[in-house]
């Protein structure tokens, strides 16, 4: 398996509160598979996803396993956890005008990680950086290196911020509604590109999304979460008719039914 | 451009009417201007009438008598000192050195201790490192400089003999060891003020998604404050850090008071008390104008560091 | 001149409530002491404020002079205390005086907009650009030196910046629904400034002149040290810093230390009150 998470729990304490945000997630993402992650909003599919790359709180008591590509993350040793960081798994965040410095060049973001946290040769870092641009569909790539996050599209941005996540050619993406802040046309662009991007080198993808349906059409498994825990596991093909838990079943009926095809115009929410 | 140029107007005008405001003060003050300006009434004789009279135009009406007041002034004549009977502007010169290196130095200090103080702040925010730092620069702050500045004096002068007691000194490494404490003073104050600055702006940025995403792919803790927190939390804190400076560029009068630094500030004082008026009007004019142009420089840098301001501004 | 602006240090978020209880408490009640003992200076300070005695200079704190004596052997505890008169009714009357011009001045540029407001702005862009107190110190220059000047001076000084603020609530609290209500029946509109309008206002505008309280009170001081401000043979906190200077060559630090120190005590007392005042008048106003 290349994530493994098992019997995750995360609990985090403020003003004297306690909070369970996890409660004993398990799931796993192989190699060259795309695994959806959904529930409603505040389920705790983003403190998952994060949880990886172990971005929480330091404030947060953690309880439970993950692994990526067999590197226990939770007590990784620095180096250990840099290396996941940096070239085992990559996050691409919801909405990629934040997750890019605005104050910073496109190319200066893009090649951020190769250069400062991987030592590559700032014309090595460039001409990959040129590359990657290219496979996610950008023309024009040496221009766009030099422009500004302002100066670009969402849709654009968010294409280079997935270039950006491959520039340490990860093997496991972490797409944290990585296509719900742009519209309609843009978001299937965005997922084709994505979706060519892991077939042809094999990624495994964890997609965290409030959208069933493009859960449905896009993902070869499903895990449903509910209030900090997987309620429920299923193939993306039985995900309308499937379901036996009771939540997933109340969740699927408050879509409006258009049929099975990723068809984003019916959300979840 | 336009936002420059609208900028720079703003500024001119505002000169302008405060400039006035100095010149006409004078006619604020009961009594005539002549016996105003002449202050002293043993000093009132037909010769030192005369000499005040022509000084400052005193047969033209008032916005004659401004407008040659303010040309003079433009060209660096600023009238002469009834006090010393020498040029204003010779008297200025003399004395600025001083000040400027007693602001130099303590705006260095208050920049590396505010914004060194905000950022250990910031990174140890809701922590007791944090609390403590806040607390400790407001209490700073609610001394009044020169209390501050006669404690020093006291202490390290006095006590302990390190620095001289007052006087501004000769040469640089003197000079250094004579503005030492001076600068202290000055800058305690302010090191408040730029900390939480400081500390504000780059909590901001932390939360930003940019810089969880810089984290995320493992960029170092260090380079990610230079390059995704500190690069984008300068802009408040070099606004703030040049309103501070151009205060202090006016504000020294305190300070060189309690160490007896012949400054400008000094000169204000001293022309206050010895009714020197043309000084007093050129020591204000030097104050306002310096000030409003440090704060228009900043206002026309801060677009350089955003390319976002710069977009804005050429669309507009 | 310090040009501090101690208001934008008001609100301590990183300190845990139990300790700014603990601390509004301790500065309420210090605040309460001092404006007690200068309350009752005549009865409370052990000697007079001018009580000259040459036997006993330059005395260092003890069972005779509970905070020693000056140059001139005058008890500066007693001093402390009659002086903390002056010291705190002149912020207090610079503070009304530039509330009433501030609020009027306010207040009527939210509600007529036009000139006044446009008048009101281009004031204040003349006033910020006096830095610190130089402006202040441009009407001592004419008028002369005395505590008269310095505090009508500064409370000029201040109106711009209360009336600009007051601006801002009164326009956010005539955007609310009930002034239109009270319009369209009719009701005239200083009536509804008098009555309805500036009362609101109260609470915000009240933590504020707190915060600005110290500040004028370190202004007032600072003037007075200067020589600018109160004139012998007051005991004003900052003309005592000023006379306790000359001890200090020779070593002689109570002088200076006892007043600098009341009037850092009184300014932080009052910040952390006024900090506590306003988050509680706010949250009741924003209810």
């Amino acid at each position: 398996m290349l994530l493994d998470i098992d019997n995750l729990s995360l609990t985090i304490t403020t003003n004297g509160l306690s909070h369970q945000i996890l409660d004993q997630v398990s799931l796993s993402v192989d190699a060259g598979e795309v695994v959806g992650l959904v529930g409603e909003s505040g389920s705790g599919k983003s403190t998952t996803a994060r949880a990886v790359l172990r971005l929480y709180p330091e404030t947060a008591a953690v309880d439970g396993s993950i692994t990526v590509g067999g590197t226990e993350v939770l007590s990784a040793s620095r180096d250990e956890l840099h290396r996941v960081r940096s070239s085992e798994a990559a996050m691409i965040h919801q909405d990629p005008r934040a997750a890019l410095n605005p104050l910073r060049r496109i190319g200066d973001s893009l090649t951020e990680r190769l250069v400062h946290v991987l030592g590559v040769s700032r014309a090595d870092a460039a001409a990959a950086g040129l590359e990657l641009l290219a496979a996610v569909g950008i023309r024009q790539p040496e221009e766009r290196m030099r422009q500004y996050p302002h100066e670009l599209s969402g849709g654009m941005l968010q294409r280079v911020v997935i270039a950006a996540a491959l520039t340490g050619q990860p093997k496991l993406l972490l797409a944290d509604e990585a296509t719900s802040a742009l519209d309609v046309t843009t978001q299937a662009e965005v997922l084709a590109i994505l979706r060519d991007l892991q077939t042809q080198r094999g990624l495994g993808v964890l997609l965290i999304t409030h959208d069933l349906h493009l859960a449905a059409a896009y993902c070869h498994r499903v895990y449903v979460m509910y209030r900090g825990q997987i309620v429920e596991e299923l193939r993306g093909n039985d995900l309308f008719h499937g379901a036996q838990h009771e939540y997933t079943r109340r969740l699927l009926s408050a879509v409006p039914a258009i049929g099975h095809l990723p068809n984003s115009e019916s959300r979840a929410s | 451009m336009i936002r420059a140029a609208t900028r720079i107007a703003g500024m001119i005008l505002t000169l302008v009417v405060s400039s006035f405001v100095i010149f006409a003060a004078m006619y604020a003050a009961p009594g005539d201007p002549v016996t105003f300006l002449i202050g002293n009434p043993e000093n009132m004789t037909p010769e030192r009438v005369a000499e005040v009279k022509a000084q400052y135009n005193l047969d033209q009406p008032l916005i004659v008598q401004y407008g040659l007041w303010a040309s003079q002034a433009f060209v660096g004549n600023l009238g002469t000192s009834f006090q010393y009977h020498q040029p204003v502007a010779e008297l200025m010169a003399t004395r600025l050195p001083a000040t400027l290196a007693l602001v130099a130095m303590a705006s260095v200090l208050f920049i590396v201790a505010g914004v060194g103080l905000g950022i250990l702040s910031a990174l140890r925010q809701g922590k007791r490192t944090d609390s403590t730092i806040t607390a400790a620069t407001t209490l700073a702050a609610s001394v009044p400089s020169f209390v501050i500045g006669l404690l020093l004096v006291s202490i390290f002068s006095v006590q302990l003999g390190w620095f001289p007691v007052s006087g501004a000194g000769e040469g640089f490494l003197d000079r250094l060891h004579h503005l030492a404490l001076p600068a202290v003073a000055l800058a305690v104050g302010a090191v408040a003020i730029v900390s939480r600055v400081t500390r504000q702006s780059m909590v901001e940025q932390l939360s930003m998604d940019h810089v969880e995403a810089a984290r995320s792919f493992g960029l170092a803790p260090a380079k990610l404050i230079r390059r995704h927190v500190l690069r984008n939390a300068w802009g408040p804190i070099l606004t703030m850090v040049a309103l501070v400076v151009a205060s202090m560029l006016a504000g020294t009068v305190v300070v060189e008071s309690v160490f007896g630094i012949s400054g400008v500030g000094k000169l204000l004082v001293d022309a206050i008390n010895t009714h020197d008026f043309p000084v007093v009007q050129a020591v204000l004019l030097y104050m306002v104008i310096t000030y409003m142009v440090v704060t228009t420089l900043v206002d026309l840098i801060h677009p350089l560091l955003d390319p976002r301001i710069k977009a804005k501004d050429k669309k507009s | 001149m310090s040009s501090l602006s101690t208001s934008t240090l008001a609100s301590t978020p990183v300190i845990g409530r139990k300790k700014r209880d603990v601390a509004y408490l301790l500065s309420l009640g210090f605040l309460i002491v001092v404006v007690a003992a200068a309350l009752l200076a005549p009865w409370v300070a052990p000697y007079a404020a001018n009580a000259v005695d040459f036997t006993a200079i330059w005395q260092a704190p003890g069972a005779a002079h509970l905070l020693g004596t000056d140059q001139v052997g005058q008890d500066l505890f007693s001093r402390l205390i009659h002086g903390a008169r002056e010291s705190l009714l002149g912020p207090l009357a610079l503070l009304a005086l530039a509330t009433v011009f501030g609020v009027t001045i306010g207040t009527v540029a939210a509600w007529n907009g036009g000139w006044i407001d446009v008048l009101l702005a281009r004031i204040t862009d003349v006033m910020f650009a006096f830095p610190g107190l130089l402006f202040v110190v441009l009407v001592i220059a004419v008028f002369g030196k005395g505590p008269a000047t310095a505090i009508v001076a500064l409370a000029l000084a201040y109106a711009p910046v209360i009336a600009k603020f007051t601006r801002s609530l009164a326009l956010a609290e005539m955007a609310r629904p009930y002034v239109d209500a009270y319009r369209v029946q009719g009701v005239g509109g200083f009536f509804l400034c008098v009555r309805y309008i500036i009362p609101n206002l109260t609470p915000p505008l009240l933590g504020y002149l707190v915060v600005l309280f110290g500040e004028g009170l370190m202004s007032l001081a600072t003037l007075s040290f200067l020589g600018f401000g109160a004139q012998p043979p007051s005991s004003e906190w900052g003309l005592m810093v000023q006379e306790g200077q000359s001890g200090i060559i020779q070593g002689h630090i109570w002088p200076t230390l006892v007043p600098g120190a009341a009037i850092a005590a009184v300014v932080v007392a009052v910040n952390v009150v006024g900090v506590r005042l306003s988050d509680r008048l706010n949250s009741r106003f924003e209810r």
